[in-house]
């Protein structure tokens, strides 16, 4: 049998930066929507790597779709990284629980699912060890138009420090990320005025994918081994700013 | 572009917008429904529309055409 971390969310930004840092020391299982850059990410890691397509918010296909890989491929999972997010802005006067469903399904509750399957006996083997779900500052602090992302965010924390308890010694943390340029924020980051602003709230500047690959790497690291529960923040001082 | 129309009333919470109103005489053109209005526009028509841009936008007219320029929808 093979060891490897799957990681959600890999076919760009701050889950692909993760698989590619990950792959320099272990097989990745890459998984993501989007089946061509998915390869792209395939093509950029360094060691063995696995291409999982998942569309997170089918929660009843997860199942299937894993277990099949791990029997096909021979594979045990032991690192997992929930990297996928989507973010809604729009006023809570349209937080219709349908659209409140789409962001909870990608952010939270695919997390959950992924986790139960992996920390099975039938489907893992109970071979889960570390878990790393990628949450965000605004877990902990508001953001007018995010109500909907927050709330998933903080459900992630949440649940992550429940697992903690009830399964140790496998062990479950999230990270606080700050701002990072990713495709999803590129665009207002060339905006000079928003570019402006960013640089003004973050003491060390706004990050990179890689800053948030580094810490998810030494947090599934046996180095991380006494950490559980735990909420790291990762923001280049973003929220110590009063 | 009717689709934007559509979306941009949902925001504003009103029944339909027109080409012709202008946007600082709607009661919800707020900086939170222009931030959701931008975040639309960004993620279903791939259009980033600058904070300059935005200040010289006077009616809804002005902001359908830039997206239609910007997408080639003209």
């Amino acid at each position: 049998m093979t060891e490897a971390i799957l990681v959600t969310g890999a076919s760009s930004g701050i889950g692909r930066a993760i698989a590619l840092r990950l792959s320099r020391r272990t097989p990745v299982i890459v998984s993501g929507r989007n089946a061509s850059r998915l390869q792209e990410t395939v093509a950029a890691c360094s060691g063995k790597t696995f291409l999982l397509q998942l569309d997170l918010t089918d929660l009843a296909a997860l199942e299937p779709v894993v277990t099949s890989l791990l029997t096909e491929q021979g594979l045990r999972i032991t690192g997992f990284v929930h990297a996928a997010g989507i973010v809604k802005v729009q006023p809570s006067r349209m937080d219709k629980i349908d659209c409140l469903a789409e962001v909870f399904a990608t952010n939270f509750f695919s997390a959950v699912e992924l986790c139960r399957i992996l920390c099975s006996k039938k489907a893992n083997e109970k071979r889960l060890a570390s878990t790393v779900c990628i949450s965000s500052i605004y877990a902990n602090a508001a953001a007018s138009g995010h109500a909907a992302y927050c709330a998933s965010k903080a459900a992630l924390d949440s649940y992550m420090r429940a697992l903690a308890c009830e399964l140790a010694p496998a062990r479950f943390n999230s990270i606080l990320a700050g701002g990072v340029r990713t495709p999803m924020s590129k665009h207002a980051l060339t905006d000079p005025a928003i570019a402006a602003r960013l640089a003004a709230e973050y003491p060390l500047g706004v990050g990179e994918p890689e800053d948030i690959a580094a810490a998810t790497d030494w947090l599934l690291s046996e180095e991380a081994r006494w950490i559980t529960g735990t909420a790291l923040t990762v923001d280049g001082g973003r929220l110590c700013r009063a | 572009m009717h689709a934007l129309y559509e979306k941009i009333a949902e925001i504003l919470e009103l029944d339909e917008v027109v080409d012709s109103d202008k946007v600082d005489d709607l009661e919800n053109w707020d900086s939170l429904s222009v931030f959701s209005i931008l975040a639309h526009i960004n993620t279903e028509y791939d259009v980033t529309i600058s904070t300059e841009e935005m200040e010289r936008i006077v009616t809804i007219g002005d902001l359908v055409l830039i997206v239609a320029q910007k997408t080639g929808n003209t």
